[in-house]
């Protein structure tokens, strides 16, 4: 419980800076450090396999492509706008204010914690079974879907970037031609 | 089809098929050919018409209903669209196609080298079609497609002539204060399904016979449908839009400003009788309206300088008249009014028409007098449609309007509501009404000549093309009148023929014969006062004694009336000026956001647009909040109830 | 361990992967060939044999043969399979419109119809949902196509921004969606819809507060695809900078996947939850029908006005939603139908009169069109007239449906308010007739070869005016007597 208690907290603390930090590599590393308590939280549930897939994909490879977006373009801080001061402060007021909402709701009606044995037994062996089962069973719609979404992101961004070579290469041959 | 009324169902088809010709194809036709086919069209569905008339003479029960198809099922909503032809309509079709017929005859002359030529018959035909969709539907819901259809046409034609930003403007008022009408049918629609679960107008009726006398759902339904009909028929408090309709052609105000649409409220309130039979209050709200207008028209009209606003104030007052018949519950009066009213309106329209066709477009009577001798025809018929409006004994209007002054003296329907009261403005207009009746025929026709000189010489009367409809129009002011004589002393015509279609049980007192001839006494009375004070200013003094309205409290008066008892400017400083006010105050935001339009009559509604759209900023933060705000309330009220619970 | 295999009804998933195959081999036949006619060709082949799919599972359905993949999560009911003829329907029209825009504005690319493609297929996920994750993904390969596509015109600042401004708030909304359902999914421990409404109405169920929680997350997620008030902000600035085949799509094919889902769950899971979650959407009703109907009063630009009556139909579908059961979900369906026709076709008008840098969509353009292009000004009369609810048009019938269906459910004010609006409504749809017919010309209308462009336009034309006279026949098709909504 304790543990339980300490990862929630860190991995807020973590999520707020995503979104507080100004310099982007803090935030990403501060994103790093979410996700990576968040494998912390697996291992402690037993779910080993999902711990380790959380640390290979997000907290590895996209991170890196992140960090790696980040200092080829060398994106700086953006400068707080004086314009929207009043509104930080809105913004910030009602986030809190939901965010009180929905703990207070949550937390209305008491619910038992699941069965600690009974989950550890389900996830022997890291659970790699269990996800495998589930994934090629109940969810193999879901899971050919996330493919078709893949797909689109793919053609999406393949479209977008060729077309912008291609208006390059036109503009330019325009400007040659003149 | 085995019934040969039926075929009078083809009536609209005829003028919607003429109007679709004339539109697709009426530029390549040479010019008088549009106009012959707009009238074989409406001329055959007045033909149909009758013959289903005639069919219907003889028959114990004459109505016909005829379903089109079915148009829905839905649920507990379930429609048919169909046609009843029975007493009722089929008076109302002969009027429409057959005073149409004779509009449309009439214009062949008078738009005679307009370069619209075709598009005006297509938009004359499309009207027709709407009309008579609206007097013959069984349903509230396919009377309602007549009624926005007249309406869109006659927004279209009293734009007609468009390049005149003051006629567009003309029509952008007659649609914005003709959505308020709206407003009334659709709820009264949504109503009167909640209420009885049907739109069928015969169904609805039944049901509304049997349900309690007086109760709170009738009289809303009746006061909405009472809203509808004010702002088609041009009523208090939304007859602004009429007088400025003037600004189409003159045959168009003849036939939709005058003779037809305008009387659509009427025909509403006649055909859903059962509902303001049974609900006194909203009855007499239907005549006090009626009577307030009739009067407060008059007044307006006696100032008036345009022989078009003139005759546009006539008809609001005479509309006055035949909301109170059915007011207090004399329906068959109300269509009778409507019947001669029809006609002589019609002619006089027509009439002013062959006037201004005839000076080159001068409308203003000070410019005219003495028209009555080049044009011998018309200012012959205009004087018979002068008496009959005035009521003068023998001619049409006396019969109607007497019925209607004494329907209001003996209703039991709204005996406790001042119907006598309502009966002694009624008189007092009647006096008002032959005085400017008579202000305008001397003006125009008798007296000396204010012409300019070059209007002059072109003086002529009208081709005969235009003329002969003004002699036949003038035959039926005279006689129309004879179905519709005093019942207690004549045989009547028409009461028992049009109360076999409008079942609603009104008790009227029935008095002594002395007294009813005293009330007819009365009535003659009103006009002779009327026309004899007429006579003696415009004729006699030669317009002398009118000096002493140009001071003082009469003074004051005299500008009151002519500002059309200073409705338009009420509408201004309530609706308009405070919107443009607070508007001027957020002159940062773009200042030409609202349409002319919009500013005539909506900015008050325009500024909560207006405000609405500021936080429409283009930030994505800003959106972001909205959203969040948004959750966040909803959130915050669950977790609160959550709590208290 | 036994290995169950998920049960798969090939015939359900036909008409998803034709499109999605269609989608695959256009994008590979454009590898090798840029033509752009020969791709929209593909795709208007693959809707069609998508349809015809459709079709005869419609046909089994009114028979009354219910089919449904994998257990129940992909649905192939009665309600689904009308969503997915006007999903076609829209992704047709939407095609047609883009031809001959992308031509003219020097945007070709043949990229775009398989993206349109793979867009509409996601919308069919949608409808076919009956699983809150196939819902979640049916959505967002929906939205990314539509992202893509909004951007489509780089060199604008407009259209990049307004396709920026759609993904960030779009992503913004999916949170929130995707919290509604960690939250249904934590309260029940279900996804599929048939399970969560068991575990609601189990014994014991303690957890309606946050299955409550649930429900407003998801209201709110797909109120933002469907312009719900005061989830509508980012609707007028990206309809107004997309490219407008775009925004044709996107008001059409985009709404009514989203109305779809919505219909299902609301119809399925809300009834279960707290009053509250019901009452949400009745605020949100109010809101959008108030706030659309006046805003679009006040805009001059017709894509902005159009927008801002896009939010405000979006008030009357809600009002189907919230008479749920199959009376909404019918007045719904046929509802969309009607829209999809009118709005594209005003939006297909819109492109012949818009020049080459989508400019010019204000009042002016449409001065005194009755004389230059008769034809043009007459189909726009119709659209207009029919989304302003004039009856014997399609609109005036879709209204109607609407408002018997939330009177029957007892919603009478919100009804009121939602007449009321919609004679409100009629002063800024008459508008551009008003100019059309009263006012000179003030531009040389641009004379395009547009052929493909006046198909679509003939054929919204004959579907308004023929759904407006005859509206019975489509009606009554929907009509089985029994739920429109398989699954319980």
């Amino acid at each position: 419980m304790l543990t339980f208690v300490v990862l929630s907290v860190l991995m807020i603390v973590g999520a707020v800076g995503v979104i507080t930090l100004k310099q982007p590599v803090h935030a990403a590393l501060s994103l790093v450090a979410t996700l990576l308590t968040l494998a912390v939280t697996y291992v402690t549930l037993q779910a080993h396999f999902l711990a380790a897939i959380q640390v290979i994909v997000y907290a590895g490879a996209i991170m890196v492509l992140f960090l790696f977006v980040i200092m080829l373009l060398n994106i700086q801080g953006d400068q707080p706008q004086p314009h929207f001061r009043w509104m930080q402060i809105v913004a910030y007021l009602t986030a809190l204010l939901a965010a009180g909402a929905i703990a207070a709701t949550a937390f209305l009606s008491p619910r038992e914690l699941p069965n600690a044995e009974l989950m550890s037994e389900a996830l022997a062996g890291g659970g790699a079974a269990a996800i495998g089962e589930a994934l090629f069973n109940d969810f193999v719609l879901a899971f050919q879907l996330v493919g078709v979404l893949l797909l689109t992101g793919i053609i999406g961004a393949v479209s977008l970037v060729q077309r912008k070579a291609t208006q390059t290469a036109k503009d330019e041959r325009e400007l040659s031609g003149v | 089809m085995n019934d040969i009324v039926t075929w009078a169902a083809l009536a609209p088809v005829l003028a919607l098929l003429g109007s679709l010709i004339n539109g697709l194809f009426g530029r390549r036709l040479k010019e008088p050919l549009p106009g012959i086919i707009g009238s074989v069209a409406v001329g055959a569905g007045f033909v149909l018409s009758f013959i289903a008339f005639i069919a219907l003479l003889g028959r114990t029960e004459p109505s016909v209903s005829l379903v089109l198809w079915p148009y829905l099922n839905a649920g507990s909503f379930s429609l048919e669209l169909g046609f009843v032809i029975d007493s009722l309509s089929v008076i109302m079709m002969m009027i429409v196609t057959g005073v149409g017929l004779l509009i449309h005859i009439y214009s062949i002359g008078y738009m005679h080298g307009d370069s619209g030529f075709s598009r005006y018959f297509a938009g004359l035909n499309l009207f027709i079609a709407a009309m008579l969709i609206l007097v013959m539907a069984d349903s509230f819901l396919l009377m309602f497609v007549g009624w926005e259809g007249v309406g869109v046409v006659s927004y279209l034609l009293i734009g007609f002539w468009y390049r005149e930003r003051l006629n567009a403007d003309a029509a952008r008022k007659a649609f914005i204060v003709n959505r308020i009408g709206d407003v009334g049918f659709l709820l009264a629609m949504f109503l009167i399904f909640k209420t009885f679960g049907t739109l069928n107008i015969a169904e609805v009726n039944e049901a509304a016979l049997s349900l309690v006398f007086g109760s709170a759902a009738l009289s809303l339904i009746a006061l909405l449908l009472l809203l509808a009909a004010t702002g088609k028929s041009a009523q208090l408090p939304l007859q602004v839009w009429l007088p400025d309709a003037m600004a189409g052609p003159t045959p168009v105000s003849a036939l939709i400003h005058a003779a037809t649409m305008v009387t659509a409220g009427v025909y509403l309130i006649a055909r859903a009788a059962p509902l303001f039979a049974q609900s006194p209050a909203a009855a007499a709200t239907v005549a006090w309206v009626g009577a307030l207008t009739a009067i407060i028209a008059a007044f307006v009209a006696l100032s008036q300088k345009d022989i078009k606003k003139i005759l546009a104030y006539s008809t609001i007052s005479q509309l006055g008249y035949m909301f109170v018949a059915v007011g207090v519950g004399a329906y068959w009066v109300g269509i009778f009014h409507f019947f001669t009213n029809a006609f002589f309106k019609a002619l006089l329209f027509l009439t002013a028409g062959s006037v201004i066709h005839a000076l080159g477009g001068e409308q203003n009577i000070d410019k005219m007098g003495g028209l009555g001798k080049s044009m011998k025809i018309t200012g012959g018929t205009a004087l018979i449609a002068a008496l009959a409006i005035s009521g003068a004994p023998f001619l049409s209007g006396f019969f109607s309007k007497d019925a209607i002054l004494s329907a209001s003296f003996n209703s039991e329907l709204i005996a406790g509501y001042g119907n006598y009261v309502i009966y002694a403005i009624l008189l007092l207009t009647a006096v008002m009404t032959a005085f400017y009746m008579f202000r305008w025929y001397y003006r125009v026709f008798a007296g000396s000549e204010r012409l300019d000189k070059e209007t002059k010489v072109r003086l002529h009367e009208s081709p005969s093309i235009m003329t002969v409809p003004l002699l036949i129009l003038a035959f039926f002011s005279v006689v129309a009148g004879y179905i519709g004589l005093p019942e207690f002393a004549f045989p009547n015509w028409l009461a028992p023929w049009l109360e076999q279609s409008i079942e609603a049980p009104v008790n009227f007192v029935h008095r002594a014969v002395l007294t009813e001839w005293l009330l007819i006494g009365l009535s003659v009375l009103a006009v002779a006062v009327g026309l004899g004070l007429a006579y003696w200013v415009y004729h006699l003094k030669n317009a002398a004694p009118l000096a002493r309205f140009n001071q003082g409290f009469l003074g004051a008066l005299n500008r009151f009336s002519q500002s059309g008892a200073g409705f338009d400017g009420l509408y201004r400083n309530v609706f308009i000026n405070p919107g443009e006010g607070t508007a001027g105050g957020l002159a940062a935001v773009d200042k030409e956001v609202i349409d002319r339009g919009i500013r005539a009559g909506f900015v008050s509604v325009g500024l909560l647009g207006r405000l609405l759209g500021l936080w429409q900023s283009g930030y994505v933060r800003i959106y972001a909040l909205a959203m969040l705000a948004g959750i966040a309330i909803l959130v915050i009220l669950l977790a609160v109830t959550g709590v208290m619970a | 361990m036994p290995l169950v295999l998920p049960d798969i009804d090939w015939l359900t998933l036909a008409p998803l992967l034709v499109l999605l195959s269609t989608a695959s081999l256009a994008a590979l036949y454009a590898l090798y060939n840029r033509s752009s006619k020969a791709v929209a060709l593909l795709a208007l082949l693959g809707l069609a044999v998508a349809a015809i799919f459709n079709l005869q599972l419609f046909v089994a359905s009114r028979a009354g043969e219910l089919r449904s993949s994998f257990g129940l999560r992909y649905l192939a009911d009665q309600g689904a399979l009308a969503f997915n003829f006007v999903i076609l329907l829209g992704a047709a029209l939407a095609i047609l419109i883009s031809y001959d825009y992308l031509k003219r504005a020097e945007l070709e690319q043949p990229e775009y119809y398989p993206l349109m493609l793979l867009s509409a297929s996601g919308a069919m996920v949608m409808a076919a949902a009956g699983d809150l994750i196939i819902l979640l993904l049916g959505l967002e390969i929906m939205s990314l196509a539509v992202y893509v596509l909004s951007a489509w015109r780089q060199q604008a600042r407009e259209s990049a921004e307004a396709g920026m401004k759609y993904f960030l708030l779009g992503a913004f909304a999916s949170a929130f969606l995707i919290y509604g359902i960690a939250l249904i999914y934590g309260a029940t421990g279900f996804f599929s819809y048939p399970q969560i409404v068991a575990g609601l109405l189990a014994e014991g169920f303690e957890q309606i507060f946050l299955a409550t929680l649930g429900g407003i997350m998801i209201l709110a997620g797909l109120g933002f695809k469907v312009a719900l008030v005061p989830f509508h902000q980012w609707a007028p600035d990206v309809y107004t900078g997309a490219p407008t085949p775009v925004t044709a799509f996107m008001s059409v094919v985009v709404k009514t996947a989203a109305f779809a889902a919505l219909l299902r769950i609301f119809a399925f899971i809300y009834p279960e939850l707290g009053v509250l979650a019901v009452q949400s959407l009745v605020v949100l009703i109010a809101l959008t029908l108030i706030v659309g109907n006046f805003t679009a009063l006040v805009q001059r630009g017709i894509k902005r006005m159009l927008a801002y009556s896009a939010v405000a139909h979006a008030g009357y579908l809600a009002l189907a939603v919230l008479a749920a059961g199959n009376l909404g979900m019918r007045a719904a369906i046929w509802y969309l139908t009607a829209y999809t026709l009118m709005n594209a076709g005003a939006f297909a008008v819109l492109t012949l009169l818009s020049d080459r840098n989508d400019h010019g969509d204000d009042l002016e353009r449409f001065a005194g069109l009755a004389r230059s292009r008769p034809y043009l000004a007459a189909a726009m009369t119709v659209f207009l007239l029919s989304l302003a609810g004039i009856p014997l048009l399609a609109g005036f019938v879709g209204k109607i449906l609407v408002f018997s269906a939330a009177i029957e459910a007892g919603y009478v004010s919100l009804t009121v308010i939602a007449i009321i609006t919609s004679v409100v409504a009629m002063v800024y749809y008459l508008r551009p007739v008003m100019y059309m017919y009263f006012r000179e010309p003030e531009y040389e209308p641009l004379q395009t070869n547009s052929r493909s462009t006046h198909i679509a336009i003939g054929i919204a034309v004959f579907g308004t005016v023929l759904l407006g006279i005859f509206p019975g026949w489509w009606y009554s098709l929907l009509d089985l007597g029994q739920s429109l909504l398989a699954g319980l």
